[in-house]
């Protein structure tokens, strides 16, 4: 796959990967972003091992959840993560603060809590492709549904 | 509506929003670029490299080959003529001759690989 073919898998599938991580980074546009585009250059460097071009966003979004984590393990932030998503960002569109408390409500969940509950409840995935994505067994990944949604139902 | 629906439609809002995209495919596709020209970079440098590696590991072999041919013949001419006082300390000289001609023949070798290697990547060089 060239250059221009990867550009063009990206296109259809950048929409769900952004909102995907933004939903991770409890509302924090900038850093999501920059995420994104980690994990699409790491997945443009290592395109050769994708053996199914069908499967492009589900690998994608594989990696995408790595990098994030990644991210979070080396990045040491001068505020608390649930602080900062309380102040909106620039570049955060106006329609972000609609969202708010549901980012807050994101913030108190653990990573991989968060991540369940977005693949499940945003992007439809099942609990076999969250397990796939996330490198957990399909029980640990349903525990973790249930006890996102019971948290966020305690929040919202 | 139970509390999951609800959820579920909250998310589906979140999934709808619009996001800018051309910012963020102009920025990737400039970062694709900047990593293809690296990438090509250090093709040509491995390519370059190439050439000179086969020419010097061939003429070190066919040297290595030739100077072993060579070596009972040379190996007699340094005991006769280099070091012909040792003749009274017995097995030092028996040993003695080997040792010295394997030496030379090894930086011998050694210096012609490396000078094949260099006239061959200067020639690619030239030529690029």
């Amino acid at each position: 796959m060239n250059r221009k073919q990867f550009i063009e898998q990206v296109k259809s599938t950048q929409g769900d990967l952004r909102r995907f991580l933004i939903a991770l980074c409890c509302g924090d546009t900038q850093l999501a972003d920059d995420i994104a585009q980690d994990a699409l250059m790491k997945a443009y460097i290592s395109i050769e091992t994708l053996n199914d071009e069908n499967r492009f966003k589900q690998w994608v979004m594989k990696i995408a959840y790595n990098q994030f984590i990644s991210n979070r393990r080396t990045f040491h932030p001068t505020e608390q993560l649930d602080t900062a998503s309380a102040i909106p960002s620039s570049s955060a569109s106006d329609d972000s603060f609609r969202f708010q408390s549901l980012y807050e409500a994101l913030s108190k969940l653990s990573d991989k809590e968060r991540t369940a509950v977005v693949l499940y409840y945003m992007e439809g995935y099942t609990t076999k492709e969250i397990a796939e994505t996330t490198n957990a067994g399909e029980s640990a990944v349903r525990q973790l549904i249930a006890r996102g949604r019971n948290h966020l139902k305690d929040m919202l | 509506m139970n509390s999951d629906d609800k959820l579920k439609e909250l998310f589906d809002e979140l999934k709808s929003e619009p996001i800018n995209n051309e910012a963020f495919l102009r920025q990737l596709e400039s970062n694709l670029k900047a990593m293809d020209t690296v990438k090509s970079f250090e093709a040509s440098k491995r390519r370059s490299r190439r050439i000179p590696t086969i020419v010097a590991f061939t003429t070190g072999l066919v040297c290595g080959i030739v100077l072993s041919l060579l070596f009972p013949v040379m190996k007699g001419w340094i005991s006769l003529s280099l070091i012909p006082h040792y003749a009274s300390l017995g097995d030092v000289v028996l040993i003695l001759p080997t040792v010295i001609t394997s030496i030379i023949f090894s930086i011998l070798i050694l210096f012609i690989t490396y000078s094949a290697y260099d006239i061959s990547s200067q020639f690619v060089k030239s030529k690029n």
